[in-house]
């Protein structure tokens, strides 16, 4: 039994079935099954399968956000269990927009992508200068920013918020991801940062940085 | 010039956008993010929901003001000769404008522009034949706030041609209309030949930003025509069918022009829906498919038969990061298409990378595809001269015509010649160095600057140029 409803939450979640994921980890957790043997064994490895085809171009970009969609109804249902037996979230990332940049459509994916892959997402919103960076870095305590800007006349703020944080004298606590359509590796690597082409490449990238 | 304009779609399935258009003003509505223009529009009749605060246009106030844009332009310009008349048949071509990186002439590699190549840029624009209005690469070596007018200072230094720009720093909009009066002479000669159009652009889905207001109105004010560029993602920020995305597009795009029109009645309006549409196994946002190139002839359409406007459409346009082959095709049919349903202005040589990059060589290739595009849409005369009976009946006698009156008398008026295809015999291309189009792109490229100089600036205009970049810089400039 405890195998079949893994099984079938991989399948829900690869489907972007919302409320199928909600029902079997409800039954499951019915059954006895631990909190963190259905977040690893179902969740994940469901989400992992989805990762993998995202890259090979078996599923489109919408199809990945169904099934993140459906992976961070599941995680709300297992949170408060596995706060009681001491699980952390893998770890925690701020997001935010460039100064000057109100298109987020791109972060908000990268958002959505980190939160399903079980990443606490602190989103700063648009527009969002340096200085609200520094003091959410500082209150958060967080080791993993990321930048998004969509306009190659914005992308240059990306380098003065690095420099900003620099001078405030803690950039060596962050690792800054950056992306978006004008950046390229090229780019991050001249103003310090980390780059990714689209979402699901973002958090391979988080949970290298995390882990560094 | 040709008989039948392209059209794709029926005047049914325009009139059925126009009145979807009119029902997403009326039941969606739009999100303006700046309070006197909410409250502007309140007074000439639009409700705003107490709610979402969106404002909801009625249809009769649409129709009303859509009613008073103007069909034709008049686009001033530092030389006479470069003025032009927007929505008279001609078609005009304009580089792309936006980037802040360019590929450079020399290595080849990607990097930050300079401050000489905004100027190369309007340079080779002003030296380049069917190129007619310049638009900028953005200089990234002046402080971010003032960088906008900086770049607008280096094109009128390098061009004589009308300017296209857009802001990049919102606080710099007093400073483009003062050094745009420096030029024109003045306020009242300013309104009489504005020498820059300005673009401003709605944000997907349905929000009308400060900056896109601001602009509407300063350029109401000094008489300069607007183009509103809407560039919702198909399948991200506006619907994932094509017709749902024009709609999208069209319902931002057009709500700004009846603004214009009420805050301003007959401001030159220049509609330019650019939609994107999204790749959805890369996220990536397409600007050069044959996907955008169905939109933007069908947006052509919609500025023609269903609101009478100018309309700017992206083409030449690629995806393509270097000037290859891919670039060739996707810029060849992007030009092609919307030209042949009546575009006014085809914007974008130059580009690569969906808009990303300004390529030199790529903008003298671009050129020629807009000469040829623009040979394409004079069609061809049919009359008794143009058939040209008495040659037909002469030559029974003389075996070829070669020599007859009536090849002399046609013998340069009737044929696109290009600069930089090859017409030539395998050993002539070898003896010339086998190079390829590229190739000999860069050449003309670089054979343009180093020979060519523009137009020079008044001193005392000059003057007064350096005298309000050190305003700007003093008083927008932070760090």
């Amino acid at each position: 039994m405890e195998k079949t409803d893994l099984i079938s939450l991989q399948h829900s979640i690869y489907e972007g079935g919302m409320e199928d994921s909600i029902s079997i980890t409800q039954h499951a957790l019915g059954t006895g099954i631990g909190a963190k043997t259905i977040l690893n064994d179902g969740l994940i490895k469901g989400m992992d399968k989805v990762g993998v085809d995202f890259k090979t171009g078996e599923l489109f970009l919408p199809e990945v956000l169904l099934a993140a969609r459906a992976m961070k109804a599941s995680v709300k249902i297992l949170r408060p269990l596995l706060v009681d037996s001491g699980f952390e979230p893998i770890g925690k990332v701020i997001l935010g927009t460039v100064k000057g940049d109100i298109h987020d459509i791109g972060k908000n994916l990268v958002g959505m992508m980190l939160e399903g892959a079980g990443f606490e997402v602190i989103d700063l919103g648009s527009d969002v200068p340096p200085e609200e960076f520094i003091n959410a870095i500082e209150k958060e305590n967080c080791k993993v920013i990321g930048i998004s800007a969509m306009l190659t006349t914005t992308m240059m703020g990306m380098k003065e918020t690095i420099i900003k944080i620099e001078e405030h004298g803690i950039l060596a606590k962050v690792k800054v991801m950056i992306g978006g359509a004008p950046v390229d590796p090229e780019f991050a690597k001249r103003i310090g940062a980390f780059y990714s082409s689209n979402a699901s490449e973002a958090v391979d990238l988080a949970k290298k940085l995390i882990a560094l | 010039m040709i008989d039948q304009k392209l059209r794709i779609l029926s005047s049914e399935q325009i009139q059925l956008i126009h009145e979807t258009t009119l029902r997403v003003f009326n039941e969606v509505g739009i999100e303006v993010m700046h309070e006197d223009a909410c409250q502007m529009w309140m007074d000439w009749g639009a409700k705003r929901d107490s709610k979402s605060q969106r404002i909801h246009i009625p249809p009769s106030l649409a129709e009303k003001a859509l009613k008073g844009t103007k069909s034709q332009i008049f686009c001033g310009a530092r030389e006479e000769k470069n003025e032009l008349v927007l929505g008279k048949e001609k078609i005009y071509g304009r580089n792309g404008g936006g980037p802040g990186q360019v590929t450079d002439l020399i290595s080849g590699e990607l990097r930050n522009a300079t401050k000489e190549d905004a100027a190369n840029y309007a340079r080779l624009v002003d030296a380049l034949e069917n190129t007619h209005i310049a638009a900028p690469v953005y200089e990234q070596d002046s402080k971010s706030e003032t960088r906008d007018i900086h770049t607008l200072a280096w094109m009128f230094k390098n061009t004589s041609k009308h300017i296209n720009i857009r802001l990049l720093n919102p606080k710099s909009l007093p400073y483009f209309m003062r050094m745009a009066e420096l030029i024109a002479g003045g306020k009242n000669e300013l309104k009489k030949k504005p020498v820059i159009t300005m673009l401003e652009s709605p944000i997907s889905p349905l929000k009308h930003p400060a900056v896109l207001i601001d602009t509407i109105l300063a350029c109401g004010n000094h008489g300069i025509p607007l183009e509103i560029c809407s560039m919702p993602i198909a399948g991200a920020t506006g619907p994932i069918t094509l017709a749902g995305s024009l709609l999208m597009s069209n319902a931002e795009m057009l709500a700004a022009v009846i603004f214009g029109q009420l805050a301003y009645p007959g401001m030159p309006m220049i509609f330019a829906p650019r939609i994107m549409v999204m790749d959805m196994g890369s996220g990536y946002a397409l600007t050069g498919s044959m996907e955008n190139a169905l939109l933007v002839t069908a947006g052509v359409q919609l500025a023609k038969e269903a609101y009478h406007m100018p309309v700017n459409m992206h083409g030449p346009y690629t995806d393509s990061p270097i000037s290859d082959c891919q670039a060739g095709i996707e810029n060849t049919y992007f030009s092609l298409m919307p030209a042949m349903a009546g575009a006014d202005i085809l914007t974008g040589a130059g580009h690569l990378q969906g808009g990303l990059v300004v390529n030199f060589g790529q903008l003298v290739i671009d050129d020629e595809i807009v000469g040829m595009v623009n040979r394409a849409r004079e069609g061809l005369i049919v009359d008794e001269e143009m058939l040209g009976f008495n040659a037909v009946m002469d030559s029974i006698e003389s075996d070829n015509l070669l020599t007859h009156p009536h090849t002399i008398r046609h013998l340069r008026s009737n044929r696109f010649r290009p600069k930089l295809g090859t017409r030539t015999a395998r050993s002539n291309w070898q003896a010339e160095g086998s190079k390829t189009m590229q190739d000999r792109a860069v050449e003309k490229a670089k054979f343009i600057l180093e020979n060519h100089q523009p137009k020079p600036l008044d001193k005392d205009i000059e003057k007064g140029i350096e005298e309000l970049l050190i305003e700007a810089d003093k008083k927008l400039a932070i760090g």
